[in-house]
């Protein structure tokens, strides 16, 4: 089972990284916010988008099949993976049969879903990550915090103790300095790797070119350099048509980095070509299902496929804002982690996830592609509420029919009203001895009680003349 | 087999209703001036524009790039670039293929032509080129992107690889918008790869702090050509 709760009085004493958590995704929603208003209209990108997204997946099937042809006509060769041990299993065997040594991956979160670095280099083989968020994971031997910025708990003064320590670079703290020397450092691998191994933004079914978004030039490397090129990616990533990609594009990036576009953006269409003067001989497309067909196969929790991993939900969620990537203990986080989590493991599996959100619906209001994430956490709470308690524990039943009843007439609800703010403002404020036997006293632990003014909003307003 | 039980389980979990594929797009903006919006938006995310529409500034153009970067020689990405931009070459060598090969180009020694070497494409030590030169196939007035392909510019590699990367793009090439280029775009039908390219490699992993030069150039100049 994967639990956040534990991991929460952590995270939120944990001084640096809520300095970092709140530097970096301030930042991050300002320029997103900038770049979106520049748009007047973004709502009309948001719906063409989502139109798009649920047509392909109503039609899943035929685009990937066509997909699939085009990508063979292009010279490149399709694996299918109905699961982890497929797509493992697919990749360990492409390197093992070049007799690779050294993998050179660019960004991919669906290698993470899969656990692949461990998988290669159990086979014996060097992997190393070549975005620089990546790489500075991988170095400090933890996970990404965030879908689309890795290292984001990480402060300029870790990353500067980590190279000193694993890279051996004089002390500084200077963020161009250490980016130059992961540059030099990554140099190497780039030009002594046998595959490369990348992630997918998009899937174009109509002419099998993948579409790889970045700013820093090492998936361009990672997908170019090496002789072997296996790019991979889940079922739910392919899109009908070429000219969507204006749409698609547009709202991906200024969501995720809040740029109007990024440093580069590759469209690969298959292995080098004859009269081409370099690229890979070799191209694989490893398609991968790992649960999505089982969120397929629900049509409500469908359109949580529609998702283009932006990573805004994260940033703008008043949850992650506070406990960050690490502590949802999961690969994917924030918002959509939650709502893929509980799908892709199971609920019980992952039974806190549905209720590590506020439901403010801050998420479903800034998704590029309008998922109803508020909405599908509410029912994934309801489907673990009935696989865990089968219904309401007795406590919670009766304290809901006294509300109800108490809550039906307009004189019992003075009457209690009343009452309670009698017997709050003698036994229940601060330091009053109430506070501090259960069930209360749990509650007061982590928060503060404010003290119960004397009068009532309504008292004052009558006192003060107002009618009824 | 994996295929076969994914087709068949997207196929058996039904449709909840016919949601067609949208027939037009959002509008894109459009520009009076597209060249000049290229040139805003180049130089805000920190590129270089370059303006050699009268055909004689070209040379001059170019060897000024490569004094600016303190480099002796280019590298072209084969001889497709002269043809398309009408640059005028001196062989100091014969050789016959100039085609596949990669193309080194002396400082300009007059305004007049290029005296251009060639080398075989594995003789090049590319870790050590300094400036690379290419060609694109379209101008994005929108974002200001260019557009590189394999079947005209040559290498996937080089511009990536290379500290300095230099772009002519015909003034002819010019684009409105995203929309428009991905309107007419067929990748795969002639080329392995395309790239977008809009200003130099840059990441913000750290702390959200903009670095110029990641693993790909530091600059990105891009000359405009009639
Ligand atoms: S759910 Fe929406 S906002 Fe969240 S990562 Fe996916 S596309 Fe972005």
């Amino acid at each position: 089972m994967i639990e956040i709760k534990p991991n929460i009085p952590g995270a939120l004493a944990n001084q640096q990284l809520q300095r970092n958590l709140k530097h970096t995704l301030t930042g991050s929603l300002e320029s997103r916010n900038a770049a979106v208003a520049a748009v007047p209209n973004w709502q009309d990108l948001r719906n063409h988008a989502r139109q798009v997204k649920l047509h392909t997946l109503e039609r899943l099937d035929l685009y990937l099949e066509r997909l699939e042809t085009k990508i063979e006509a292009n010279g490149g060769k399709v694996v299918w993976a109905e699961d982890t041990a497929a797509a493992v299993a697919a990749i360990v065997e492409i390197a093992r049969s070049r007799s690779a040594r050294k993998v050179v991956k660019s960004k991919s979160m669906l290698t993470e879903e899969i656990h692949l670095n461990p998988a290669l280099e159990d086979a014996g083989l060097d992997v190393v990550e070549t975005d620089l968020g990546e790489y500075i994971v991988q170095l400090c031997g933890e996970v990404p915090s965030h879908l689309v910025t890795p290292a984001l708990h990480k402060s300029k003064e870790e990353v500067a103790e980590l190279f000193i320590e694993k890279l051996g670079m004089t002390p500084t703290d200077d963020i161009g300095e250490l980016t130059q020397a992961a540059r030099r450092v990554l140099r190497q691998h780039f030009l002594s790797a046998d595959v490369g191994i990348s992630g997918v933004n998009f899937a174009v079914a109509e002419t099998g070119t993948l579409v790889v978004v970045e700013n820093e030039g090492n998936a361009r490397l990672s997908t170019s350099v090496p002789r072997t090129h296996i790019a991979i990616m889940g079922i739910e990533k392919v899109i009908p048509r070429v000219s969507d990609l204006a749409v698609f594009l547009k709202l991906l990036i200024r969501s995720a980095t809040g740029q109007k576009v990024t440093s580069y953006i590759n469209l690969i269409s298959g292995p080098r070509r004859a009269g081409e003067v370099d690229g890979p001989e070799e191209f694989y497309l490893i398609l991968v299902d790992n649960g999505r067909t089982k969120v397929h196969s629900d049509l409500h929790f469908r359109q949580s496929l529609a998702c283009i991993r932006c990573g805004i939900c994260l940033n703008v969620c008043p949850v992650f804002q506070k406990i960050g990537g690490h502590a949802y203990g999961s690969v994917y986080q924030g918002p959509i982690g939650s709502v893929l989590t509980p799908q892709f493991l199971s609920e019980s599996v992952a039974p806190q996830h549905p209720f590590a959100s506020s439901l403010c619906g801050a998420c479903k209001e800034i998704c590029p592609v309008k998922i109803e994430i508020p909405d599908l956490l509410l029912e994934l709470r309801q489907r673990v509420q009935e696989k865990t308690t089968k219904g309401r524990p007795f406590g919670e039943k009766a304290a809901m029919i006294v509300w109800a009843w108490m809550m039906t007439s307009p004189f019992r609800y003075k009457l209690a009203s009343w009452l309670v703010t009698r017997i709050a403002r003698r036994f229940i404020s601060k330091g009053k001895p109430l506070l501090n036997f259960p069930p209360l006293s749990a509650w007061q632990k982590k928060r503060d009680l404010p003290p119960i003014p004397a009068r009532s909003l309504k008292e004052l307003y009558r006192a003060r003349g107002g009618r009824k | 087999m994996s295929r076969e039980t994914i087709l068949a389980r997207l196929r058996s979990s039904g449709r909840s209703e016919s949601i067609d594929l949208p027939e037009t797009l959002p509008d894109f903006p459009a520009y009076d001036d597209p060249v000049e919006q290229f040139r805003v938006e180049i130089e805000r995310v920190g590129g270089v524009f370059l303006d050699a529409r009268r055909a004689d500034s070209l040379v001059e153009c170019l060897s000024g790039v490569l004094a600016q970067r303190g480099a002796e020689q280019f590298v072209w990405e084969g001889s497709a670039v002269f043809e398309r931009h009408q640059i005028p070459v001196r062989y100091l060598a014969e050789q016959a293929s100039t085609e596949h090969g990669f193309l080194t180009s002396m400082h300009a020694d007059s305004s007049v032509s290029l005296p251009i070497e060639v080398l075989p494409a594995g003789d090049l030590d590319l870790p050590a080129v300094q400036v690379s030169v290419s060609s694109a196939v379209c101008a994005i007035a929108e974002t200001g992107s260019i557009v590189e392909s394999t079947a005209v510019a040559g290498s996937r590699v080089l511009p990536i690889l290379v500290p300095h990367h230099v772009v002519l793009v015909s003034s002819s090439d010019f684009v409105q918008n995203s929309a428009e280029f991905f309107g007419q775009l067929e990748p795969g039908k002639r080329e392995s790869a395309q790239i977008l390219m809009t200003g130099p490699s840059r990441t913000a992993d750290i702390e959200k702090t903009l670095i110029i030069g990641v693993h790909g150039p530091q600059s990105l100049t891009v000359i405009v050509t009639g």
